[in-house]
């Protein structure tokens, strides 16, 4: 029994306040556990409840914070948009919560546009102010180089999460919430999917990979070579070295990384076994994710590496291809 | 056939410095250039008006400086040009603008609009917006879009594995800003000689089009910058965490 029953026994009028609740939609079914404890703050210190849209097997979703269940399958952006949609209208949520995703990204926008409001997609923070019942978000600019702090100036405000930003709340066993169906509203699908095709997608050059996996003399043999260039293949990346791999032969010279050769910019770049001098520093200062495998602690990669492991490349690679 | 493109212009993140530090971003040159998805989207209007035949028109909302964004589209091959001016747009306003023009009589609606995915500046997505206005298709994302006939149909590279996609016309697609486009680059008479043509970008403003203030309301609004935390170097990790972090994406 929740406020809306006690209202409804007492004879009150059973219509709520506009703009009122939290929803959650779950459009990937993984349970967004991290969503629902937020909401389940802001909700608490809003006097709202949390409304959870999602597989009908999500069983901890009110364990984790949810106060009513309504199983919600989707297969495509219109039938997701057409349910929540005409939800709205009877409904009428304050705050809608997705987990960030391409797909999710979409029905966010385009139940924004239905709803004449607007979506603010991939937030990596939350914010809420209770006193004006606004949510300032950050969400990436020009790739997360920075953050804009943006909020939704009409209702309802609606904000695709990226996942993994917030934590996971405690599970609650003890707590209680209903499950309640709700109206399945046809759409026609406009999108016919034709399945899986086989595409290779384009080479890309050195100066603009995404990800590289780069080597070096220092604690490398021909296998740990061949290693390395698995690892770049598994992950998608463009495989290079410094001037001392070019000297040993295990890489073409249009692969050499540093200013002497390409100047790279990736998003993740891999060194096993590079020294890490100041030319090759500065072929690679617009790396935004810099891991460094070396034998010697001394090495200056380490001193602009994220991530660093001081070992022989020839026995950390294997092992880090078996966890891929 | 008729393409509408529409194009965004974001700061030249080349003229940007962001210092985590100081929590500031300071601008040193202030170039604008269109939206990067925008331009791959503008690419696949023009290679399907060499292939099918098709007549392309560019459209932008913002500011005077948006004109040369369109202007860069004319020199590149597309056959019309159509400024809305608006000091600010947000995403909603944009969209409103744009719907307002398709469905305007003297131009005669579009079948296929391309856009970009989301703007590089503030993540901004217009093709779902303006597909919802104008209860069109949508294929989002896309990496090549190829038209046959009535229909479009795309490829998305989206994870490990690579799908494919079709819609009947009219549809919005947005692409990708890796999208697998063959990049044009506009000859250097043709640059000039749409600075020299008056004529070459139509402009417009949104009350023309017949939109009230009240249609013009922002639903968005900026209330500051953060940023993320000054990098740390010289982290030990242990093997899973960097197989986790270079195994996802």
């Amino acid at each position: 029994m929740d406020i809306y029953d006690l209202q409804a026994l007492m004879g009150e009028s059973t219509e709520t306040e506009d703009y009122r609740d939290l929803w959650i939609v779950d459009l990937a079914g993984d349970g967004a556990a991290g969503l629902l404890g937020e909401a389940r703050r802001m909700a608490d210190s809003l006097g709202a409840y949390v409304h959870y849209f999602g597989p009908a097997d999500s069983g901890d979703a009110v364990a984790f914070g949810a106060d009513r269940v309504h199983p919600l399958t989707a297969d495509s952006a219109d039938a997701a948009v057409a349910v929540l949609a005409a939800l709205f209208e009877s409904r009428k949520p304050e705050f809608v919560f997705f987990t960030a995703g391409e797909f999710a990204n979409e029905v966010a926008a385009r139940l924004a546009a239905r709803l004449n409001s607007g979506a603010l997609a991939n937030c990596i923070a939350l914010r809420l102010d209770e006193s004006t019942r606004e949510i300032v978000a950050s969400h990436p600019a020009y790739d997360g180089a920075y953050y804009l702090d943006s909020a939704i100036t009409s209702k309802p405000q609606i904000f695709t999460v990226l996942p993994g930003v917030l934590p996971m709340p405690l599970r609650d066993s003890g707590r209680s919430g209903e499950v309640e169906s709700i109206e399945v509203v046809e759409a026609a699908n406009r999108v016919r999917a034709l399945g899986k095709v086989d595409y290779v997608p384009p080479a890309v050059p050195l100066r603009k990979a995404a990800k590289v996996v780069a080597v070096g003399r220092a604690g490398n043999d021909d296998e740990s070579i061949t290693v390395a260039k698995q690892i770049a293949e598994k992950i998608g990346a463009n495989f290079a070295g410094d001037r001392s791999a070019f000297d040993s032969n295990w890489i073409d010279h249009d692969q050499i990384v540093g200013v002497i050769g390409t100047e790279i910019a990736p998003d993740v770049y891999i060194a096993a076994g590079i020294w890490g001098d100041t030319l090759h520093r500065a072929g690679v200062e617009g790396a935004k994710y810099v891991i460094a495998i070396h034998p010697d602690k001394r090495a200056p990669i380490f001193t602009y590496a994220d991530a660093c492991i001081v070992g022989q490349p020839k026995d950390v690679l294997p092992k880090l291809l078996a966890l891929l | 056939m008729r393409i509408l493109v529409l194009l965004q212009q974001i700061l030249d993140p080349a003229g940007l410095m962001v210092n985590r530090k100081a929590g500031k971003v300071f601008i040193n040159r202030e170039d604008y250039l269109i939206n990067p998805a925008d331009r791959r989207a503008l690419d696949a209007a023009l290679a399907i008006k060499d292939s099918a035949g098709a007549a392309v028109t560019a459209a932008s909302v913002g500011p005077a400086r948006a004109g040369d964004a369109l202007r860069q589209a004319r020199a590149l091959g597309a056959n019309r040009a159509i400024h809305l001016l608006a000091d600010s747009a947000d995403e909603a306003i944009t969209a409103r603008g744009l719907a307002a023009l398709c469905n305007s009589p003297t131009l005669g609606g579009f079948d296929l609009i391309l856009t970009g995915d989301s703007a590089l500046d503030t993540g901004a997505a217009i093709g779902p917006r303006l597909a919802e206005a104008l209860n069109f298709a949508f294929l989002g994302n896309a990496d090549q879009c190829s038209l046959a006939g009535n229909v479009i149909r795309v490829v998305k590279a989206g994870g490990k594995e690579v799908h494919a996609y079709e819609a009947d016309l009219p549809a919005v697609v947005t692409l990708s800003r890796n999208a697998v486009v063959a990049t044009r680059y506009a000859h250097g008479g043709n640059i000039i000689t749409t600075y020299r043509d008056p004529d070459a970008v139509e402009t417009m403003t949104l009350a023309d089009l017949g939109l009230a203030d009240s249609d013009l309301q922002p639903v968005t609004a900026e209330r500051g910058q953060s940023f993320p935390p000054e990098r740390e170097f010289g982290k030990q990790v242990s093997l899973e965490e960097i197989a986790q972090r270079i195994g996802r994406g």
